[in-house]
């Protein structure tokens, strides 16, 4: 089917973000349409306060009423069972099986540039724009090369390892190039609606972020509570409140009291056991590493050195490609680093363009 | 500095591979319909200078009075009911929650009502309201595969405390008609008042209440051409039924507030456009919707009609195209200028798979795949000519990409 290259879908997730990123796309010429994602109903209509970005329904109302302002079409679709089934379930299992979920990537993959995608493509747009502070560009061989966002602050590329060529052949970051205080800037220009609208809160389908009564609530088949809190060695400090409601370097909330600081080191679906430990215990200075998508291989060699991300709000730290199979990678950091946590991205780039990245399985000590 | 973008820009879009000529192709006056021109004509007055309160004493006021009465006048006609059994609400929903909700306050308790699962939300989110509230038993009756109830199964749930029947007569999505006279007898027959949701009727099928089995009946203006925001109740011998909206004793003391003079006379002059259009183009709207039906199968594949074998309204046709979803559908649709719908929307907007057709026992992908197509009396052949044009090849876009 022949696309319509003016043409642009955009992600509207009723913040300031991707309501600029459509005001720029006008401004540029394209024709736009605008895009709400109904992604999950709140399973306690009470916990929604107003003036709160907590609730779906406020979101897709806001996004409607900037498209309003913007003259352009608006459209809010229903994808709560493909959220559902591809992000929310994901998110609940991984805890259960003692690992710390990545829903923003988990929704990017198999969402936003998936599924939203070939909607884009079915009304004839050859382009899906985004909010995201990241930088696509294509580089000299022809391919696709994605770079951190111009703000270093609210750089999102962590998020988009995932995306192959031919996805990005087809996406737009409008707001790559911008600070986000351009972007407030841009807004209160247009006097859009979202211009003053407070950031999002980390995980949009947890109430007040407490992702642990969430999955007691929506998934009880995945809680037991029959695990136990142990030291370094081995020894009982006390029964845990179940995995789910772990993850490593945490240090609040254990319920123990030892006289010393403890933070979570490891987690054992098998057992069940929880294991506390010194903050020097978190440190290790190896990643395995899984399921590795590559935005661009070319020039990737094992040995290679690369900065690394194993989590959002973090620096680029040194680490080298140590081993690369089908199966995964092994990142080894020049210097050992803090909590590695199994199931959260770990992404590579090269200066500040990222190259890819995977799931990781665990850290250790080399 | 307050930026502006360029008219240039936000002009709407581009040319699209379609041009569609007579844009919008409108298809959905089961949502709404556009005003009838008698009634605009009707209400400018009232909106310009007949702008006095219909209770005050003056003769500004009896000028209003005199058209808010003159309409109820006429709007009883129409229906064949006596002007003081027509009792104006704020629309369809106002007047189901008056209905239900005023009958009940004064039926004995323990009570029960005995309604159906494919009654509107303004009738099951009352009824839900009610369980909850005062703990009132509600039994919804299934339906059939072609959204229809069955009598025998009615009679069989009506029990000593049941205080209401509460039947639609005509289906919002599927257009499918329950035998209201035949509920009405029975009613009569155990000495049940019998509550009809006749919104989707009035303006579709005709309606003469003096032969009717009904005791309140719900109708909204916007739904046969006339203004949003006006509605009206039928209640039969002028049964006491308590205000929702506590006040002066404007409608006689079943609805408090300053009386909406000009909707009324809107909605009396859209009725009275509305019947004469249903004695006059009724056979040509069936055969505009038989034809979307015939050669909607004709040129695509994996269709599904629904309701097809049931009474329905002659201006709907629920139908699902298979292997994809009907919010693309809806989508590309309105891309090209046409506009028609699907299921319920919930409060943002986006679309929920339709309750109906679920309860019809389609799978939830089914119900996913469907869309309502409605016509009405504005509606032109040539619109349906572009509707057929233009639907394969969505279709087949949508569902191979």
């Amino acid at each position: 089917m022949l696309l319509d290259k003016r043409k642009v879908v955009v992600a509207m997730s009723g913040g300031v973000d991707s309501s600029v990123a459509a005001t720029l796309l006008l401004e540029k010429g394209y024709e736009v349409i605008g895009i709400s994602l109904k992604t999950h109903v709140s399973p306690q209509k009470d916990l929604c306060q107003v003036g709160k970005t907590c609730c779906s329904e406020e979101d897709i109302h806001d996004a409607r009423r900037v498209c309003q302002q913007l003259d352009i079409p608006f459209y809010p679709l229903n994808y709560v069972e493909d959220f559902r089934s591809h992000v929310i379930d994901y998110f609940a299992r991984e805890y259960s099986l003692g690992r710390t979920p990545n829903p923003c990537v988990m929704c990017n993959n198999k969402i936003k540039f998936d599924k939203l995608l070939k909607e884009t493509k079915r009304l004839g747009a050859y382009y899906l724009a985004t909010g995201h502070y990241a930088r696509c560009e294509k580089g000299s061989s022809g391919r696709k090369m994605l770079f951190q966002g111009a703000d270093e602050e609210k750089d999102q590329s962590y998020f988009l390892f995932g995306l192959s060529q031919d996805q990005l052949e087809h996406i737009l970051f409008p707001l790559g190039d911008y600070t986000k205080a351009d972007v407030r800037k841009i807004a209160a220009q247009y006097q859009l609606k979202t211009a003053e609208k407070p950031e999002s809160q980390e995980i949009c389908f947890v109430p007040q972020n407490d992702y642990a009564k969430f999955i007691e609530r929506e998934y009880p088949q995945y809680v037991q509570r029959t695990g136990q809190l142990t030291d370094q060695n081995g020894n009982d400090l006390g029964s845990s409140k179940g995995i789910h409601a772990y993850t490593i370097g945490q240090r609040r909330g254990l319920g123990v009291a030892t006289g010393r600081r403890l933070y979570v080191t490891h987690i054992d679906p098998e057992t069940q056991r929880v294991c506390l430990g010194p903050s020097e215990a978190l440190l290790q200075n190896r990643a395995l590493s899984s399921q590795i998508s590559w935005v661009n291989r070319e020039g990737v060699y094992v040995g290679m050195k690369l900065g690394v991300k194993i989590r959002y709000h973090q620096k680029n730290v040194v680490g080298y490609l140590t081993s690369l199979t089908n199966e995964g990678a092994v990142i080894d950091f020049e210097q050992a680093q803090r909590a590695i946590t199994p199931g959260q991205a770990i992404v590579f780039y090269r200066d500040d363009e990222i190259l890819g990245g995977g799931w990781i399985l665990k850290g250790e000590n080399r | 500095m307050t930026k502006r973008l360029p008219r240039r820009l936000v002009a709407g879009p581009l040319p699209s591979a379609h041009q569609n000529p007579m844009k919008p192709v409108y298809l959905d006056y089961n949502a709404t319909t556009p005003l009838a021109p008698p009634a605009l004509e009707a209400m400018l007055p009232y909106l310009r200078d007949h702008y006095g309160n219909p209770s005050s004493f003056h003769s500004r006021g009896a000028r209003a009075k005199k058209g808010l009465e003159e309409a109820r006048e006429v709007v009883a006609g129409h229906l064949r009911a006596r002007p003081q059994e027509i009792v104006f609400t704020g629309g369809g929903s106002e007047a189901i929650n008056l209905a239900i909700k005023g009958l009940l306050s004064t039926s004995q308790k323990p009570a029960h009502i005995l309604s159906c699962v494919t009654e509107h939300k303004a009738v099951l989110e009352t009824l839900n309201h009610l369980r909850k509230e005062s703990q009132t038993l509600v039994t919804l009756l299934p339906v059939d595969a072609e959204g229809q109830i069955d009598l025998d199964q009615l009679r069989a749930e009506i029990r000593k405390e049941t205080v209401l029947l509460a039947f639609m007569w005509a289906n919002n999505e599927t257009g499918v008609l329950h035998p209201i006279h035949k509920i009405g007898e029975i009613a009569r027959g155990h000495k049940i008042p019998f509550f009809c949701d006749a919104v989707q009727a009035v303006g579709k099928i005709p309606i003469h209440l003096d032969t009717l089995p009904v005791d309140l009946m719900a109708f909204s203006a916007h739904k046969f051409y006339g203004p949003k925001g006006m509605g009206g109740l039928y209640v039969g011998r002028e049964r006491f039924l308590p205000p929702l909206v506590h006040g002066g004793h404007q409608e006689r003391g079943y609805r408090g507030g300053t009386e909406n003079v000009a909707g009324a006379v809107g909605m009396a002059a859209a009725l009275g456009w509305v019947v004469d259009q249903m004695g006059r183009n009724q056979a040509s709207l069936k055969a505009m919707r038989d034809r979307l039906a015939t050669e909607i199968r004709e040129r695509i594949s994996r269709v599904k009609i629904h309701a097809e074998k049931a009474d329905r309204l002659v201006n709907t046709l629920n139908v699902s195209f298979l292997d994809l979803e009907g919010q693309s559908l809806l989508m590309a649709m309105d891309q090209e200028g046409i506009c028609v719908s699907q299921g319920a929307a919930c409060a943002s907007g986006a679309i929920d798979p339709s309750p109906i057709l679920l309860a019809m026992g389609l799978s939830p992908e089914e119900a996913k795949a469907s869309v309502r197509i409605s016509l009405g009396y504005m509606t032109r052949s040539q619109e349906i000519d572009f509707f057929l044009d233009v639907l394969p090849g969505i279709v087949k876009k949508i569902r191979e990409g």
